[in-house]
């Protein structure tokens, strides 16, 4: 695997307006993700995770108030690409997402093959002897049989309707495949043999992935890097090695705790109490209310510290441990 | 910070007299085309018995689509058998007049699958706590409050007062699924039966239901069915494990002797297929079998998962249904594998 940055996302900001304010759902977000690379992005329900990719995607709803920061995506940052250029230039053709619930995304009454000829049509100038090619490829990496390329969506299943979703994202050979939740939906085996799929893709291809998933268990299976998100920021970024043995935020060691393992007799725990709301979040550290570590200094918004693991923290308890990043 | 244990209950529970008996369970849905022509049938129980003891936790674990909900909601009375019988405190359900299936429901206690249709949302708290007990002729105000501040005491919904005038949507998943639980045990109930509790709540929440309903079982010496597709949490709550597949239960277990090793392909499929948080999993692929679940309509002659099955013996697995072989006191599988162990 080379040490090439890939990406490199600076103080992301998306707000989405509602009547009670502004939904601060991804909130000064930064990390760099290296080619070939899969970072896995972890956390409960609402804190951001999706938010975060439509943000690196740029699949914005009207009601956005602030979007902001930078992306820099091969050495250029395609924050400044006006839309035009980011769908040409970079949405399908370099960056892919698989949405979350993609699995019923697919239109029911539109031939298979159909549908995932149609972005590559659009998206690169190539013949359409050329995009059938490519889809044929893509869905036998994704290992599923050609002739049903033939077929319409609800003759498949859950499983192979997922793995459709994703050849059709892996058709156009993009570097970065963003993944929203690929495997929640499904059934235990064939999530596990979707995962297999991916990671057969990533030894084989070295393809980049962000992997978006609540389900910290399963995220250990294709991920390199693992980031914590909790109340629309990136408290934590970290090796896998180092997140699954020894977590560094408060608030990751709870999320660790509370995970029920099969082979493992572990006491779990739970942490009380909710996050906050996104809509005037508090202004010093957002876990600190559901913090049993807490000390004076969390009523101010923590920085955060890059420490010699290479892991970054958003806690003052590191503050002095490691070099301080950005506040 | 509260925590769970392993606490096997299981030869103090067996020397009482089962709670629910449930002999030769089948429940099928007739398939009919145009509405008319009877296409024929979904067997979505086929052939399910075992015993649920006072103080005892029996999870059934399964893909979706094996029956799990079936098997809740003929227990229930919602759907009615095709053929086996129910027994609750040793009286057959089949024999019950109206006024007795009034009084098995009340000692049932129900979690339904959905926490989201669960709880109707124009009803504030008190009246869903209310409902139950007006439908049960318990009609005396005090005792109403009485009860409702026991149960959201028990649940952990207080204070009670700030509660009590809420809708549902003004309570976040958690607190919502707590309501759920609290309505299911205002009648006082004998037996629990909780479908997919947790598994629309976060990790951080699931595990505070879980040890809710686990010290309201101790409270109460309740009987808990509990329902999931996650096998990591049985372990932390259940004295037997139960595995279905293809709308029979195929193996049966005590906890501690199925995670030590799991006896029928198919469960230790499902034991395969679990991802433990460890970041050694990025470097092994799994070992699963690919495939669907059988058909329900045409189940495979045989063994319903001999299609999928690595060990299969052909010429046996796929032609004759294996009974269940007792390999240890406490642990059963319906494989030809396990013939010659019984
Ligand atoms: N278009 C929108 N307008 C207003 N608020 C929004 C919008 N989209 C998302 N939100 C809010 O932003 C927050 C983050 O949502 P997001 O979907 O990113 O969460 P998530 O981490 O992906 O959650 P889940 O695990 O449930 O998918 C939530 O509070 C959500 O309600
Ligand atoms: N009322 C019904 N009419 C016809 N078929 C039904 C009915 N209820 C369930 N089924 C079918 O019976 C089978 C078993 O369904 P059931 O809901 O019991 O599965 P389950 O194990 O609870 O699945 P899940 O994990 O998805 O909840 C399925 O094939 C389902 O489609
Ligand atoms: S009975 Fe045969 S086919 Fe079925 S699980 Fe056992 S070995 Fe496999
Ligand atoms: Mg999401
Ligand atoms: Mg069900």
């Amino acid at each position: 695997m080379s040490n090439n940055v890939l990406l490199d996302v600076r103080n992301l900001k998306l707000h989405f307006r509602t009547r009670s304010g502004p939904v601060q759902a991804v909130d000064g977000v930064s990390f760099q993700l290296r080619e070939g690379h899969t970072l896995a992005v972890v956390g409960e329900s609402g804190c951001g995770k999706t938010s975060l990719a439509k943000a690196i995607l740029r699949l914005l709803p009207r009601n956005v108030t602030t979007f902001s920061g930078s992306v820099i995506f091969e050495g250029q940052d395609i924050m400044k690409y006006d839309d035009e250029k980011f769908r040409r230039e970079i949405r399908w053709s370099k960056i892919a997402m698989v949405p979350q619930a993609s699995m019923n995304s697919l239109n029911p009454v539109i031939r298979i093959e159909d549908q995932l000829m149609e972005p590559l049509l659009i998206h690169e100038n190539i013949s359409k002897q050329e995009a059938a090619q490519r889809v044929r490829d893509a869905f036998a990496v994704v290992g599923l049989p050609v002739d049903f390329l033939a077929r319409y969506p609800f003759e498949l299943s859950g499983g192979m309707r997922q793995r459709a979703a994703i050849a059709m994202a892996l058709a156009s050979k993009p570097r970065l495949v963003v993944l929203d939740e690929p495997s929640s939906a499904l059934d235990l085996l064939t999530q596990a043999n979707l995962m297999n799929v991916l990671k057969k893709i990533k030894h084989e291809f070295k393809t980049t992935f962000i992997l978006i998933t609540h389900d910290i268990g399963t995220a250990s299976e294709l991920a390199d890097e693992i980031a914590v998100m909790y109340a629309g920021e990136m408290i934590e970024y970290a090796s896998a090695d180092y997140f699954y043995t020894d977590a560094h935020h408060p608030y990751s060691q709870k999320l660790m705790a509370s995970v029920p393992t099969l082979r493992e007799d572990k006491d779990l725990a739970f942490i009380p109490g909710q996050p906050p709301s996104l809509i005037n979040p508090p202004a010093g550290c957002r876990f600190a209310q559901r913090c049993e570590k807490r000390f004076e200094k969390c009523s101010e918004h923590p920085r955060v510290t890059s420490l010699k693991n290479g892991a970054s923290v958003q806690c003052w308890l590191f503050d002095e441990m490691g070099e301080v990043k950005h506040a | 910070m509260p925590s769970v244990a392993v606490k096997p209950k299981q030869e103090q529970a067996k020397a009482k007299k089962p709670v629910l008996k449930v002999e030769d369970l089948h429940t099928y849905f007739e398939v009919r085309r145009m509405g008319f022509f009877k296409v024929g049938d979904v067997r979505a129980l086929d052939g399910v018995s075992f015993e649920l003891y006072p103080g005892e936790t029996i999870s059934i674990v399964g893909e979706s689509g094996c029956g799990k909900s079936t098997l809740a909601k003929t227990i229930l009375g919602i759907h009615r058998p095709t053929k086996g019988k129910i027994y609750f405190d040793g009286q057959d359900l089949s024999t019950l007049d109206k006024d007795g299936w009034k009084k098995y429901r009340s000692n049932l206690g129900y979690i339904m699958q959905d926490p989201y249709g669960a709880l109707p949302p124009f009803m504030t708290v008190k009246r869903i706590l209310e409902e139950p007990m007006k439908i049960n002729g318990i009609t005396d105000k005090k005792e109403h409050a009485k009860r409702i501040r026991q149960v959201l005491e028990e649940v952990k919904l207080a204070p009670i007062e700030d509660f009590l005038p809420k809708f549902p949507h003004m309570l976040s998943g958690g607190q919502q699924q707590r309501l759920v639980i609290a309505r299911a045990m205002i009648l006082e109930p004998k037996m629990l039966i909780a479908d997919e509790p947790v598994s629309m709540l976060d990790a951080s929440v699931r595990v505070e239901i879980l040890q809710l309903l686990q010290g309201l079982q101790r409270k109460h010496n309740l009987a808990i069915i509990y329902i999931t597709h996650d096998l990591s949490t049985v372990r932390y709550f259940s004295e037997r494990i139960f595995t279905m597949y293809g709308a029979k239960i195929i193996e049966k277990s005590a906890t501690k002797a199925l995670l030590h090793e799991p006896l029928h392909p198919y469960t230790k499929a499902l034991f395969e297929a679990t991802s433990d948080p460890d970041a050694e999993n990025l470097k092994t692929f799994k070992d699963v079998p690919a495939g669907e679940p059988p058909s329900l309509m045409n189940p495979p002659a045989g063994c319903r998962f001999h299609p999928r099955c690595k060990y299969i013996i052909k010429g046996l697995c796929d032609r004759e249904i294996p009974p269940e072989f007792a390999a240890r006191s406490d642990h059963s599988a319906a494989c030809w594998l396990y013939k010659d162990r019984a």
